[in-house]
Formats: structure tokens, sequence, C-alpha cells
């Protein structure tokens, strides 16, 4: 069944935003790829208004997931899930009828077998921390079951570092709400 | 590439670097002479004399290097410091002879030497850093030991170059400009080096610690590290003589030694080179063994352990050097290599469990980089003057005994003022900055705030 919830929507900016940063990210991201066997990171916010940002290690995944409208039936970005801040393996996240298409999407096209989301909430905004490895052995699982503290702290220094580029569309949003108010 | 192996083989590159630019500087000294400073007779010791001069910058780089890598991260630093390294090493083996551009060739070779030193001031504490806080605390030890595996490596892979250029040189004496080959060499191994550490990830516990927290500024750090020295001057006094004593036995028994043994034992000196390098090479091979060992036992023990080894062993291993036949000099040389390899593997890694991350890197490296300095021109001054003085060849043993003893007597300190229980040790608090970025999440029915 489809999730969500009218409520939670795409950013206006959200591609330029996506795509926008990219040395920027990079510089962010290449300091945490490779701890515990991460070869994707993405930082989602949901502002207050219910819209979604996202910055990522891997644009091309989140560009397909959201223009293919498939994210809506991936519950990470569900807010029952994420208002309700845990963690949960991606594949536990896709509805069922969509499955296929989100495993292939994220899981093989993308080479990344192992994958987690994290939600978190800093004051009005909600984070979702999608953390994954090319990696599938024993050894990578159990790191990845073991580390959920480190990769919520993971996903928290990469935030922290990125919290300008959201705020940049933040403002930029609010600027353009109040022309079209003049 | 395994997350741990990438970061080890970042922070055993670096330290290989290092030491290879170190020594090439020493073991072609005569060329460097007779080229540079156009000596007809490729006497060192002026170039000796430049090289010492500009070993002084070493602690002017560690101090900022340090710093920088608090401010901004154990990897960006280790990148950074990884070229200028290599880079000024390579470019010292492109410097115009004496006879084209006259005393500029020598003032060229002390500012490249200058920056070198100052590049690597910071390397070794930094990577052991980097290596003791990229994953979980249960192999922290075996991590940590690599940079010390990297100086020695270093001292290993001159050793074979430097012979091979010397050998080409038996064939090709006309060809004068061999003695460069090494020093240019340092660029390739330099951006394989810069390669690897570029991807490899920023140390986990620095993430950690920083997460929620803001980057520190550079006056918080000096608040910090003199909060530090105030409240346990004793750490730095540790440090100084666990680092002193580290720097000065790889000095004294593996490039010290040779040239004694050379002076007053008569084993060849095909002998005594072959002796030494073998015993490098055991060196090298054992402290990842022990780096493992240590992730099992006590390691300030395994510390104690191993400077009463080198206690115990001084003397007998200088009766060897001095009047030992061949196979007893072999075999004091491969025996002090295991009291060597130990402290090696564990002394790093315990340093920086002793200093508190936020400051780790500056304190660490200002106090590793003068006991360095010093360790490796006094010791072995002294050895000299000792031997030359007293006419007793075995009396250099005394400057190691002297050592060890000072580093034993320090650990009892440390054991009783510091030591919680195995591997843990009292965490000095430090004024910290507060959290600027706090988030919410809840794990197996629990709320965290983190």
């Amino acid at each position: 069944m489809e999730n969500n919830s009218e409520n939670i929507k795409i950013h206006p900016y959200f591609i330029e935003t996506l795509f926008g940063y990219k040395s920027k990210m990079f510089r962010v991201f290449r300091d945490v790829l490779g701890i515990h066997e991460i070869n994707h990171i993405s930082i989602t916010r949901v502002n207050s208004q219910g819209q979604l940002l996202v910055l990522s290690s891997t644009p091309a995944m989140e560009f397909n997931l959201f223009t293919s409208n498939l994210w809506r039936f991936d519950n990470s970005y569900n807010s029952e899930w994420f208002y309700s801040c845990l963690q949960a393996e991606w594949r536990s996240l896709y509805a069922p009828e969509r499955y296929d298409e989100l495993y292939y999407l994220k899981q093989i096209k993308h080479q990344l077998p192992l994958g987690q989301s994290l939600a978190a909430r800093q004051a009005n905004n909600h984070y979702i921390y999608s953390i994954a490895s090319k990696r599938e052995s024993p050894d990578a699982q159990d790191i990845f079951h073991a580390s959920r503290d480190n990769f919520y702290k993971i996903g928290q220094y990469c935030t922290q570092l990125l919290l300008p580029y959201f705020e940049e569309q933040e403002f930029r949003l609010s600027e353009s709400y109040q022309e079209e108010l003049i | 590439m395994k997350h741990q192996t990438k970061a080890i083989l970042g922070g055993f590159i670096g330290n290989i670097v290092e030491a290879y630019d170190i020594s090439i500087c020493y073991f072609l000294s005569s060329e460097i002479s007779r080229v540079l400073l156009g000596n007809d007779k490729g006497n060192p010791t002026v170039v000796l004399g430049l090289i010492f001069l500009a070993y002084l910058a070493k602690p002017i780089g560690a101090f900022i290097l340090g710093l920088f890598s608090d401010l901004y991260g154990r990897k960006n630093v280790l990148m950074f410091s990884i070229l200028i390294m290599g880079f000024s090493t390579a470019l010292i083996g492109l410097i115009p002879g004496y006879q084209q551009i006259g005393l500029c060739s020598a003032l060229l070779l002390l500012l490249l030497r200058t920056v070198q030193s100052m590049a690597l001031g910071s390397e070794f504490l930094n990577s052991a850093s980097f290596l003791v806080e990229s994953g979980d605390l249960k192999q922290r030890g075996f991590r940590g030991c690599w940079p010390s595996v990297g100086v020695k490596g270093g001292y290993l892979v001159a050793c074979v170059v430097v012979e091979a250029v010397h050998y080409a040189n038996q064939f090709y004496p006309e060809a004068d400009w061999f003695w460069r080959i090494p020093f240019i060499l340092a660029a390739f191994t330099t951006i394989i080096g810069f390669y690897i550490r570029s991807g490899m990830p920023e140390s986990l516990a620095y993430i950690v610690y920083y997460a929620d927290r803001a980057k520190p500024t550079t006056a918080m750090i000096y608040r910090q590290s003199i909060e530090f020295v105030k409240k346990s001057p004793f750490l730095f006094n540790y440090a100084f003589f666990a680092s002193f004593l580290s720097v000065a036995t790889g000095f004294f028994f593996y490039l010290y030694i040779p040239l004694h043994a050379l002076q007053y034992s008569h084993l060849s000196h095909s002998f005594i080179i072959a002796s030494t390098t073998a015993s490098l090479a055991f060196v090298t091979v054992l402290i990842p063994l022990f780096g493992w060992i240590s992730d099992k036992l006590d390691r300030l023990k395994m510390l104690a352990f191993a400077t009463s080894g080198l206690l115990v062993m001084a003397y007998p291993f200088m009766q060897a050097v001095n009047f030992g036949q061949a196979s007893y000099f072999l075999l004091m040389q491969m025996a002090i290599s295991i009291p060597c390899a130990c402290y090696y593997s564990v002394s790093s890694v315990l340093l920086t469990e002793l200093f508190p991350l936020q400051i780790r890197c500056t304190a660490l490296s200002i106090v590793f980089s003068i006991a360095a300095s010093l360790a490796a021109g006094v010791p072995p001054l002294l050895a000299d003057y000792l031997s030359r003085t007293t006419q007793e060849p075995n009396s250099p043993a005394l400057i190691m005994i002297f050592l060890a003893t000072a580093v034993l007597i320090n650990i009892a300190i440390l054991t009783k003022r510091y030591r919680l229980s195995k591997n843990h040790y009292k965490n000095i608090d430090l004024h910290e900055s507060d959290k600027i970025f706090t988030i919410y999440y809840q794990k197996t029915g629990q709320k965290t705030v983190s």
C-alpha cells in the first residue's frame, strides 16, 4: 500500500539540493565513507512543513527513487515510521506491492545489499540517515547491527557540517514565498 | 578493501615515507656533500650538520601540524603532511650541483630539509592517534603498532635502495647522479601514500566526539592543553621519557651500533651490515605480533617487560658487539630486537590512550618531537664520547641502562596513579565545548539523547 500521507512532500528545491553541492558534499562524506564498511550515506531532512530534502553520497539513487515516485512505497519516508525515531533494515521498510522494484533500485542496481535507515529528531526537524554497504558478509552484517549508535553519530557529524546547505534552501524557499505574497 | 586494512595501510605508508626520507639523507650524505657542497673527498660532516640543523625545525612542525590535526581532523593533516614530506625529499634530488649554482645548492638543501623536518614532525603520533581511534577498542593495540612497523620498514627500504645505488655505482663510477634516484623515488611512494590516505575515512573517535560539538578553536585547544598540564604534569614527564627511549633504541641499536662495531669489533664490515639488516627485518616482523598480543594482555605490563629486557640486556649486548664471535653478535642483535619490538608496539598506543582526544595530537606531537629530536642525536654522540674517553667500549650500555631505569620508574608511578584496570586509565576531565547539535532517537525501547 502506498505509504504516507499527503503531509509529506518533496521540497521544491529537492533536485538542486541533491546535485547542487557536489564538491562540498564529497568533502564531508569522504570523512565517513569506509568507516564500519559504509559505502553509501544519505541524509534526509524533513522540515516542520513535511518537506523532504536529501543530501547523498550516491545522489543518482535518490534521484531515481524520488522521480519514479517509488519513495512513496519506502517506509523510510513514512511519517509514522520516522516520527518514531527508530532504526530498521532497508528491506523491512519496503511496501510489499513495490518490494521488488525498491529492492532492485537500492540494493541491486546500486550494489548495496546491506542497508539501514535510522530516524532521529532535532528541534522541529526530522532526519533520516540512510547508511549502506556493498558488503553482505556475516562480518559486515554484525558490524551493521552492532554499530547503530556510531551510525547515528556519523549521521549527526555529517548533518552538522551540511546544515548550512539545508538552511540555505529553506531560506530560499521562504524568500520565494515572501515574493509571491508581495 | 576493509576499513581497518585501509586505515592501517594509510598510517603505515606515511611512516615508511618518513623513515625512508630521513634515512636516505643520512646514508647518502657523502654523495650529497661531494655534489652539492663541492667537497671532493665527500666528507659528510657539513651535510650531517645541515641535516641536524634542519631537524631542529621538527618540533615547530609538530606543534603546527599537531594543532591542525586537533582542529581539522587527523586525516586532512595526514594527507597534507605526506605530500610535503615526499615532495621536499624528491626536490632534494633535483637540486643543481655546487658547480652550477655554488653555495645556493647548500642553502636549497637546508631549506628543503627544514620543510621536510617540519612536515614529518607530527607524522608518527598523528598516524598512531588516527589508527588507535579508527575502530573498536578490542584491536587498538594491533592497529596502533603499524606506524612503528612503517618506521622500521622505511629504514629497511632505504637500506636496500641505497645499497642498490652503491652497487650500481661500482659499475658506472662516472655516473655521479645515481644518488639522486632514491630521492626522486620518494615522489612515487608519496603519490601512492597520498592516494591511499585520500581514500581512508576520518578517525571514528574524532567523528563521534565532534558529532554534536562544534570543531574547536585554537584558543580552546591552548586552554585545554594548559588545563591538562596543570592537572597532570606527570603524564608529560612520562610521555617524554617513553618517547625518548623509543627513538633512542631505534637510533642506538640500528644506526649507531653498526658504526660502533666497525670501530671496535673484529668482525667484517659486510657481516655487521648483514646482521644489522637481519635484526631490523626481525624487529619489523615482531612489532605487529606484539601489537596483536597487546590486545589480549596488559599493555603497561608489556611495556614494563620490554623496558626491563632492555635494562638487563644492554650490557651483554654491548659485550657481544665488541668482543663476541659472529654467532654471538648475531644472536644478541636478534635477542635485543625482542624487547625493542615489544616496546615499539605498545608505547605509542599507551601514549594515545593517556592523552584526551581533544588535545591528543597537539600535546603529544610537541612532547614526542622534542624527545625524538634529542634522542636521535644525543645518545649516539654520548655513546661515542663515552667509548673514547673511558676506553671501555661497553660503556654505551650505561646510556640504555639509565634510560630504561628512568622509564621503569615512570611506569611504576603511572601504574600507581593512573591505571584503573587492564588497559584502562583514569580520564583527565577537561573543560569541554558545548553541545550544539543534539538529536533524539529511540533504541530497543529506550529513548536516547545524543
